[in-house]
């Protein structure tokens, strides 16, 4: 039975597997790695993932989402139509694609996976993850973090054995930085950090703002599809500014075309903000480490967003050298989950490789702090897990009641660095009954498991009473079992767009979606092109419609400048 | 089981070694497939992998930069690094005594902004060196400068890290709590507050006249704070009944420490000499569990007495050994004491040479007494007359070591020739007063 690895993007998603000695990416249905993390329900009713549904972003902005991953672990309910999703529902749509083409590629059922997460997520992120995965109809065997996966890729393929190298992922919509060391076929990672709430779509917001102010316009003044326009227009630009020293952004508004030529310098003052909110997890990870920079063999940057050339102005800034980009920045993270897929499923090419990862945040409870007449004077937060931790970790620490009639105490699970409770994230609470008897005498011990999937496990014991296993409860973004179950029902019952004619609705969809933006005479163009290749897909000859369908795609790559751009 | 038994190898220094060792074993303990044996192997692997790193003298160095200011003459000559810091710490010191600049945010975020310290390691180095700055005296800065200098630097997350690097812990304390007024806007309330107190006090006595700890003085100090923190003080009174007691470590965390822990130490009646040692024993085996690197040199020594059974040198030495890798000193002494004495672990003297010669940098007179007795006496480690002559002086500093040391010291003066003697006699006093400047300018 094959693992496949499934690094599942805010911007893209990709699926391999680890064959031969080394990882391989499979293809969509449309010949490409890259499946866009997007979801939109077709004038159908059904179901459509991917690039179809990214056109659709433009001409339906009300039936599409994407980006959701950044709601990962929250009950931020997305309207799709008539249907409300959670953020794991709609991730799990973008995994169910990935399966589909797994399925078609291997010829064979998948139903293991080792899927990638951001370093930083949390606790409710990572579950919510899971069950996506779950949702999909995939046993998830493995969470990885996504800077260890990318720093696999590189460090199975290019790195020179005993080196220590900083991998900087920089991907749409998440930061993590880690430090890593590789000896002996170990890879173990020293330290990591990051920002879940950075990444390239903030650099996008920004240009698409900054358009606004310079047109004069409030964003409440455009409407849904302008909006969408913009933001793609924002996107481009963002894009060709990695390759060109300026470009342009344009948007109709009220019959007049506006028009905002941006270089880089625009781009890197209005980022100003966010390149120093990158410096920081840099910064940390680095003295988590106890690394300087002359004991760093590379820097290796990752995640698409990492082609701007500020972040490689930044990482020059921060390192006093030129980063390293070896690893395809878009796929290092995809590579690195099918090897660590392959580490899982014991390939021998791989048995002389063991990877040690860590926590790459302090875990921890609320704790009273109480006078000497046990009055609480203050709450502050006590860590178990200290973070950077090799996982998987169990660590105890021992609290007593305060007061001598006490008949429960209550924990609250935190997840943070500071002192004070409210820098911290709240990750769930506990409440544990106490037996009778002296408070003095009722040691409760508290006893953190993070495991390798980086998954929290509380055991607690009370002296004189019984040992147990506790679950968090109220971590508000995170299902139970009944939910999940009652949601796979819901879901199953959902059409999705078959997959052999996906290749055809996405030709369609990016033709609607340039009959959107197209004015005159272009427009009509489009229209005919439309109509023309409507009437071939009635008549239901698949060669006839493959073939018309190519000369489609030609004309339409002529129109919009080419595949990718959009 | 030692660490190095863990990891299947004789006990080592060698970082190579324990590394190589750690790689074999982790293909069979792996973390996949055997979650609690990958752990032990990995606790192991941390411990020999941090006391040859404290061994290699990793430990507080890195920060440590000289206080003084570079000749200008010199400052080309400076890795390029070093310089800018250099240049930018000029710039701080300027701006310091300009009166009208000081006060004015402005002109400390243009150092800030300076395009220098976007190199990590400039940063990295600059931000200590402004600490220290602020420990020399100029906190008086103005409360918006603080709080700029904390919210570039983040002083106050990395409190742990600058008790390490720096001293004396009660001016750490006093900076961070400046800059923490300064940025809560409002005085630190209720434990906060008296924690950082009774912390500072504790410290405090270790530092007071630069020499070792005052013991008695420490007594009496006891019996003057809030009952709710004498915890802090329990452990200390009990560390001065087991006699060795060193300036209190840096490591040491009350933090974390849940308060009703403290309390229940506190009630447990007048502090003093234990008179039940199971009691007590029982005491600093909770907190060692915990983590407090001095309850765990306690519990070590506990083991080694043999006060709730027969002496266990094997057990003594796992304490000694977290001790240890937290960067407690006095624990590598007794570490090289067992394996001087081959207690718990085969007799080696010349890794017990090694133990107690890091010790005894850290002047820990223990260590200074029983490797100058181990040179003197040879052959393994191989016999170093001089070397023995400075820390048998060294350590007769302390009139516990002074008796014993006394005919080792008469047989190797009659073995020196005056003039390497009066060298020695030289060489012992700069490091002395080497040491008490250092002191005197933190």
């Amino acid at each position: 039975m094959t693992i496949v690895g499934i690094d599942l993007g805010t911007t893209n998603s990709l699926i391999g597997l680890f064959r031969d000695g080394g990882a391989r990416l499979i293809p969509n249905v449309l010949g490409s790695t890259l499946t866009p993390s997007v979801v939109g329900l077709d004038d159908d009713g059904r179901i459509l993932v991917g690039q179809a549904a990214k056109e659709r972003l433009i001409t339906h902005p009300d039936r599409s989402v994407a980006s959701f991953k950044r709601f990962m672990g929250t009950e931020r309910v997305t309207q799709l139509g008539d249907r409300r999703l959670r953020p794991e529902e709609l991730s799990s749509f973008v995994l169910r694609a990935l399966k589909a083409d797994a399925e078609a590629h291997l010829e064979e059922p998948v139903v293991e996976a080792v899927i990638s997460v951001p370093a930083y997520f949390n606790d409710a992120q990572r579950k919510a993850t899971r069950t996506a995965g779950e949702l999909a109809g995939l046993k998830v065997e493995r969470l990885v973090n996504e800077p260890t996966a990318a720093a696999i890729a590189y460090g199975l393929h290019e790195a020179p054995n005993e080196s220590t190298f900083l991998v900087f992922d920089l991907g749409g919509g998440t930061f993590d930085v880690s430090v890593l060391e590789l000896f002996d076929g170990v890879m173990e990672v020293h330290a990591s950090a990051g920002d879940n709430q950075l990444g390239g779509d903030d650099f996008t917001e920004l240009l698409a703002d900054a358009f606004l102010e310079r047109a004069r316009l409030k964003p409440s003044a455009l409407d849904p599809i302008e909006f969408s326009v913009l933001r793609k227009q924002a996107e481009i630009a963002k894009r060709g500014l990695s390759n060109a020293e300026s470009a342009a952004m344009k948007l109709v508004f009220d019959g007049h075309p506006r028009e905002w030529t941006v270089n880089r310098r625009d781009l890197e003052r209005l980022a100003k903000g966010l390149i120093e909110r990158m410096r920081r997890p840099v910064e940390r990870a680095m003295r988590d480490a106890s690394m300087n920079v002359a004991g760093l063999h590379a820097v290796v940057l990752v995640g698409g967003a990492t082609r701007m050339p500020l972040v490689h102005a930044l990482a020059a800034r921060l390192f006093g050298r030129f980063p390293l980009t070896h690893v395809h920045p878009d796929e290092a993270v995809a590579q690195g989950a099918a090897i660590q897929a392959g580490l899982k499923a014991r390939d021998r090419a791989l048995s002389e490789t063991v990877l040690t990862d860590v926590c790459p945040y302090s875990l921890g409870v609320n704790s009273a702090v109480v006078d000497e007449n046990r009055n609480v004077i203050g709450l502050e937060f006590s860590p178990i897990l200290e973070r950077n931790t090799v996982v998987p970790a169990s660590r105890e620490q021992t609290y007593f009641a305060i007061h001598e009639d006490q008949m429960e105490v209550r924990f609250d699970i935190y997840q943070g660095e500071s002192r004070r409770l409210e820098n911290n994230v709240r990750i769930g609470s506990m409440t544990l009954p106490l037996p009778p008897g002296n408070a003095r005498e009722r040691a409760i011990s508290v006893r953190f498991t993070y495991d390798i999937n980086g998954l929290l496990e509380i055991d607690t014991a009370v002296a004189g009473g019984t040992r147990k296993t506790l679950v968090i409860e109220g971590s508000p973004g995170t299902l139970t079992r009944e939910q999940i179950r009652a949601r796979l029902k819901e879901l199953e019952r959902m059409k999705v767009h078959p997959r052999d004619t996906l290749e055809n609705r996405t030709a369609t969809a990016r033709a609607e979606r340039l009959f959107e933006e197209s004015l005159g005479e272009l427009r009509q163009h489009v229209s005919r092109l439309l109509a023309g290749f409507e009437a071939v897909l009635a008549r239901q000859d698949l060669r006839e419609i493959a073939k018309a369908r190519q000369e489609l795609v030609q004309e339409l790559d002529r129109i919009d400048g080419g595949p990718g751009v959009w | 089981m030692s660490p190095w038994e863990v990891l299947g190898i004789d006990p080592t220094l060698d970082r190579r070694a324990i590394k190589k060792a750690y790689a074999f074993r982790l293909k069979t303990s792996n973390p996949e497939d055997d979650p609690e044996e990958f752990q032990e192997l990995r606790e192991a692997y941390e411990m020999a992998l941090a006391l040859a790193k404290f061994e290699e003298g990793g430990a507080p160095e890195p920060l440590e930069t000289p206080a003084r200011r570079v000749p200008a003459d010199l400052l080309d000559e400076l890795p390029s690094v070093n310089r800018r810091v250099e240049e930018l710490m000029e710039r701080v010191r300027r701006l310091h005594v300009d009166e009208s600049a000081r006060t004015n945010e402005e002109t400390w975020r243009a150092i800030l902004t300076d395009e220098s310290l976007w190199s990590l390691d400039v940063r990295a180095q600059f931000a200590a060196r402004l600490f220290g700055f602020l420990l020399e005296g100029a906190q008086d800065l103005p409360v918006p400068v603080l709080v700029l200098l904390d919210q570039e630097f983040r002083f106050r997350e990395d409190g742990f890290r600058l008790h390490r690097f720096f001293g004396p812990p009660e001016a750490v304390d006093s900076v961070l709590r400046a800059i923490h007024i300064a940025s809560t806007e409002r005085p630190l309330k209720g434990f906060e507050n008296r924690e950082m107190f009774a912390l500072t006090e504790s410290r405090s006595q270790g530092w007071l006249d630069d020499q070792l700890p005052d013991f008695d003085g420490l007594t009496d100090w006891f019996q003057r704070i809030p009952r709710a923190f004498r915890y802090v003080a329990v452990v200390g009174v009990l560390a001065i009944n087991l006699r060795h007691c060193p300036a209190p470590s840096p490591t040491y965390r009350t933090s974390n420490w849940p308060i009703a822990t403290s309390n229940e130490l506190a009630s447990e009646g007048e502090p003093g000499v234990p008179t039940d040692p199971k009691k007590s024993f029982n005491q600093i085996r909770a907190s060692a569990e915990q983590g407090d690197a001095i309850a765990q040199r306690l519990l070590g020594q506990a083991y080694l007495e043999g006060w709730t059974g027969e002496p266990d040198g094997a057990k003594a030495l796992e304490w000694f050994l977290r001790a240890a890798g937290k960067g407690d000193a006095e624990s590598r002494a007794w570490i090289g004491i067992l394996h001087e004495e081959g207690r718990g672990v085969p007799a080696n003297p010349s890794l017990a040479a090694a133990y107690y010669q890091k010790a005894a940098m850290l002047e820990v007179r223990l260590a200074q007494f029983r490797l100058g007795r181990l040179l003197a006496e040879g052959p393994d480690p191989p016999r170093n007359a001089e070397s023995a002559f400075f820390w048998l002086r060294l350590a007769s500093g302390d009139e516990k070591f002074a008796a014993e040391a006394a005919p080792l010291l008469a047989k190797l003066r009659s073995e020196l020739s005056p003039e390497q003697i009066r060298a020695l006699e030289e060489r012992m006093q700069r490091w002395v007063a080497h040491l008490y400047k250092k002191r005197r300018a933190r």
